[in-house]
């Protein structure tokens, strides 16, 4: 996937609640590559452009577990918090 | 961070320009993607497109940004501030020359000497384990460092409880023939070795083995009749006999002894000797046996010792006192009291200590060249900075970070550092091969082998290298951090006013002093070195030293150097010389005064006891009658030798004023009688020793210098010259001066007799290449080089700051003009706030030029000089506060000549 639709796709999925940033979405990309979570293939787009299509290293996948984890245990104690409120 | 990661770095450094398209090809295709959505969704083309960019935010801070993800921003940062530095110093290339030319003349002097100080002095002898040598002394209180007598050394030896080995050496010039090639035996070959005798423990002492042959044995040392076993150095086996092996088991005559070779030992082997010695004998070879137990008068050996593994040199100190002790209660004949100092042991042995100082002196020369190349690129940079305040303040004004100018800053002094640092060890090595082609060339004429490796190595780069980063990093980094802070607003309008200019004037003038008082101090003791090497020679030596020709010859085999018919090519050459016209007298001596080959001998007032050696060693010399008129020196009483006394033998001698009244302080020495020598030495450097137990005091003649050009001889004497004596050396007193003379009088002894070896030079030339003599002259060529160097760098760094701080005065100097001052009152006004800052310098380097002569002419460095002369330091002074009076000239008279107009719109 290229960077426009990462982006596109996130804001599909989250029902447009989630916008990204545009202008950070990019860095963000370079830096998870250079963390070697995701890596980078050229390739042609659908418009016929040459692009840079983005995927999920093995490494980047056993992060994305950890990272969601950790997310549902902190979106999990807040939403029991908030309910004892 | 991946084990990929410095891969990726590289390649995103190398393929730079593919993920900078990469970059540009995914901002395109997102922005276009964008706009075909917004699109979609009913907007026109063009609003769309603006939507998307909105959306997207500025495209070059999001590169930029992703950029820096990369990881090698710093190396792209860099590799520009590398450009901007070279771009610079193509725009300023006088700064950056006048900076490069200082510091790659203070570091690359300073290196190369200091290569050459550890090639000759710092590295540890290449014998195995070094750092357990050591060197003996013996210590009394007239003389520090003196040598022992073999039989000290013996009770030393047996009784030392913390030496595994002590080696004794005693060094001679013999003479070789060999005698399986000259059947008579006789000394048929004129050839001078460079000998040392040596106990048979000396290689095993310094752990050195011969590479053939075999070392001495301990039965060695019992001998008592030749032929004595002889060791050749390698160097010596290549120049003499081509590596023959046969050499090996033959018998040599070394000055009348006979000597066979056993072995051969290793290349440029020398153990502490400042040269390496062609042959080494056995001890035994040097002195009958009962001197061997019992003389303790005849100090003749210098003492080796390799420590017991574990031993400190404080142990062996402690041990050797002991030993002293008691060997002096054992021993209670032996005169006064002494003492054994122990010291590590140093290549050059006795020697280095001299070595050390004379590097000391020339080092102090070189890092006072270093300072003033230091204080002169502060100088610049300080003014290359203040003057680049402006770019700075722009720079930090459209946003640069200090961390990023103060990186910028750096690289420039880096890359400066790094130019520094290749041109000085270019100058560095050449500078070397220029002193070892030097150095070999003197050795060799002086006979000596010295090995010394003076290829700069690694290291040494390196060192050059570390002092010039670093150098031009802390220049670089103090402005850099004090102008990276500056008041925006007014740098940017120009406004130099405040306190900070305040400050950095009085920096400039520091700079300037220091500069100049460095210079000078230098210039001084150059000044008092050359003068007082003119003194030196100036001095009057007793005798006729610009008249007197010093003619020295040998032979080969055929044309007769032994017995009869060496004595009749000597009268034949002293006739054909005195039937020269320009030759008024002619004789014939053992030595030349202040022609080194010094020989003493004790002497004292007869009779003494006759069964040891007694009284004090004064040096004496064979001549023939007429010496004392070819010299010019003065009889006080008596006469010289007759020819019939010569000619018998008869046992007389001529002393010294000085000698005649040490040794008769209240009567008359005409007639007493003196005796002479030990009469237990048997070889004294293969030429015969006096011994008398009677001489008769025929003469008393005039004090000279003899063996030192500090003092007349503390005393002499005279003995005649037996006839068919070969000393090959005549001295030739002619009308006019010997120098032009000598040319003719040796090219007419060539033809008469083809074959032999002649040269002639002046009593003068002699003195002058006399020791004390060559390292005055030498300091003096070294000071006045580095002096002038100095004072050359201090014009171009007192240049650069008047220049510098007179253009921060144009505004001032316009007002002034614009309202009615002359030229020549601005050009006063400015010079005179100049000659201030100068004057201190002139005052303090005097000061500091003083001190330096008092260094210098202390017992530590150059005995016997009186180097203070008010004369030179004032003439100095003035040259040098008149060198920067004229640096300072030239900018302030630009600043003057400006148009008023011009300068007060300046900028």
């Amino acid at each position: 996937m290229h960077g426009w639709s990462i982006s596109e796709r996130i804001q599909q999925i989250s029902s447009e609640v989630l916008r990204v940033n545009q202008g950070s979405l990019y860095p963000a990309l370079h830096r998870l590559e250079h963390q070697d979570l995701i890596v980078a293939e050229s390739g042609i787009s659908e418009l016929g452009r040459r692009a840079r299509f983005y995927r999920l290293t093995a490494k980047g996948r056993r992060q994305l577990t950890i990272e969601a984890d950790s997310w549902s245990r902190l979106t999990g104690a807040i939403g029991r918090v908030l309910k004892k409120a | 961070v991946s084990w990929k990661e410095p891969y990726r770095r590289l390649r995103a450094l190398l393929f730079r320009s593919r993920a900078e398209r990469e970059l540009d090809d995914e901002t395109r295709l997102h922005l276009e993607m964008e706009t075909r959505k917004l699109e979609s969704r009913g907007l026109g083309p063009a609003e769309a497109h603006r939507q998307a960019l909105i959306a997207f935010g500025g495209t070059e801070s999001v590169k930029e940004d992703c950029r820096d993800r990369r990881g090698t921003r710093w190396l792209e940062d860099v590799g520009r501030d590398l450009a901007f530095g070279l771009r610079l110093f193509r725009k300023d290339r006088g700064y950056a020359a006048a900076v490069i030319a200082a510091l790659t003349i203070g570091i690359g002097g300073n290196t190369a000497l200091f290569t050459l100080f550890a090639a000759v002095a710092l590295k540890p002898l290449p014998v195995p384990r070094p750092a357990e040598l050591v060197s003996l002394w013996r210590v009394t209180p007239e003389q520090p460092r003196s040598i022992f007598s073999l039989a000290d050394y013996v009770y030393y030896r047996d009784h030392t409880s913390v030496f595994a080995n002590l080696a004794a050496e005693s060094a001679a010039s013999l003479r070789v023939s060999d005698s399986s090639t000259d059947a008579s035996g006789s000394a048929s070959d004129a050839e001078p070795v460079a000998a040392l005798y040596v106990t048979s423990n000396y290689l095993r002492t310094f752990g050195v083995d011969t590479i053939t042959g075999r070392d001495f044995l301990p039965e060695d040392e019992r001998m008592t009749a030749g032929p004595y076993p002889v060791l050749l150095s390698e160097n010596y086996w290549e120049r003499r006999f081509g590596r023959d092996v046969s050499v090996l088991g033959r018998t040599l005559t070394f000055s009348s002894m006979s000597a066979t070779v056993i072995g051969i030992t290793p290349r440029d082997f020398m153990g502490t000797r400042p040269d390496v010695p062609d042959i080494w004998i056995t001890m035994s070879a040097r002195f009958d046996s009962q001197q061997r137990t019992l003389d303790r008068t005849l100090l003749c050996c210098a003492l080796t010792g390799r420590l017991k593994a574990g031993a400190t040199l404080r142990q062996a100190q402690m041990g050797m006192s002991r030993l002293a002790t008691s060997l002096q209660r054992e021993y209670p004949i032996a005169e006064r009291r002494w003492d054994v100092l122990t010291a590590s042991a140093a290549p050059f042995g006795a020697n280095h200590g001299n070595i050390v100082k004379m590097f000391a002196v020339l080092q102090i020369a070189m890092g006072l060249v270093l300072l003033i190349a230091c204080t002169n690129v502060a100088g610049l940079l300080l003014g290359k900075t203040a003057a680049r305040q402006r770019e700075i303040a722009i720079r930090l004004s459209l946003g640069a970070t200090r961390h990023r100018l103060v990186q910028q800053l750096v690289t420039e002094a880096v890359l400066i550092s790094i130019v520094v640092g290749f041109a000085s060890f270019l100058l560095t090595w050449q500078a070397l091969v220029v002193a070892g082609h030097r150095f070999s060339q003197a050795w060799a004429a002086q006979g000596a082998t010295v090995p010394i490796d003076l290829t700069p190595d690694l290291q040494v780069f390196f060192y050059a290298l570390l002092v010039s980063v670093v150098a031009g990093v802390s220049f670089a980094l103090a402005p850099a951090l004090q102008s990276s802070r500056p008041d925006l607003v007014s740098a940017l309008k120009d406004e130099r006013a405040g306190a900070g200019l305040l400050r950095k004037s009085r920096l400039q003038a520091a700079l300037v002093t220091a500069q100049i008082a460095v210079s000078l101090a230098l210039l001084i003791g150059a000044g008092l070195l050359t003068s007082s090497s003119a003194r030196l020679l100036a001095v009057d030596p007793g005798f006729q030293t610009r008249t007197v020709l010093n003619l020295t010859f040998s032979s080969p085999p055929r044309l007769g150097d032994s017995g009869d018919l060496a004595f009749q090519l000597q009268t034949r050459l002293e006739e054909r010389l005195r039937a020269n016209p320009m030759v008024t007298s002619v004789s014939s001596a053992s030595r030349a005064p202040l022609g080194g080959n010094v020989s003493s001998t004790h002497i004292a007032a007869a009779p003494t006891d006759p069964s040891a050696a007694s009284g004090q060693p004064f040096p004496y010399s064979y001549v023939s009658p007429d010496y004392f008129q070819t010299l010019g020196m003065r009889f006080l009483r008596g006469r010289t030798f007759t020819s019939a006394e010569v000619d018998h033998g008869v046992a007389v001698a001529v002393v010294s004023d000085a000698l005649a009244h040490r040794l008769w302080p209240n009567g008359d020495a005409l007639g007493q009688r003196i005796s002479l020598g030990s009469p237990t030495e048997v070889h004294d450097g293969g030429r015969r020793a006096p011994l008398s137990a009677s001489t008769e005091v025929v003469g008393v003649v005039s004090d000279i210098y003899s063996t030192d050009l500090t003092a007349p001889d503390s005393g002499a004497v005279y003995l005649p010259q037996p006839s068919g004596d070969r000393s090959r050396l005549l001295l030739v007193r002619v009308a006019g001066d010997a120098n032009s003379v000598a040319a003719g009088l040796v090219r007419d002894i060539r033809a008469a007799e083809p074959g032999l070896t002649v040269s002639a030079e002046s009593l003068y030339d002699t003195m002058a290449s006399s020791g004390l003599a060559v390292v005055f002259r030498v300091s003096a060529w070294v000071f006045a080089a580095v002096g002038l160097v100095g004072l050359a760098l201090a014009f171009v760094g007192v240049y650069a700051l008047v220049a510098y701080s007179v253009s921060q005065q144009t505004r001032e100097v316009g007002i002034r003009m614009a309202l009615g001052a002359e030229r020549r009152d601005v050009v006063r006004l400015l010079i005179g706030e100049k000659a201030k800052s100068i004057g201190a310098g002139v005052l303090l380097g005097a000061g500091l030029g003083v001190l330096l002569s008092s260094v210098l002419s202390s017992r530590v460095f150059l005995q016997g000089a009186r180097l203070l002369d008010p004369g030179v330091i004032v003439a100095v002074s003035l040259l040098t506060g008149g060198c920067a009076l004229l640096a300072a000239y030239f900018p302030v008279r630009r600043a003057a000549t400006l148009e008023p107009s011009r300068t007060l719109r300046f900028d």
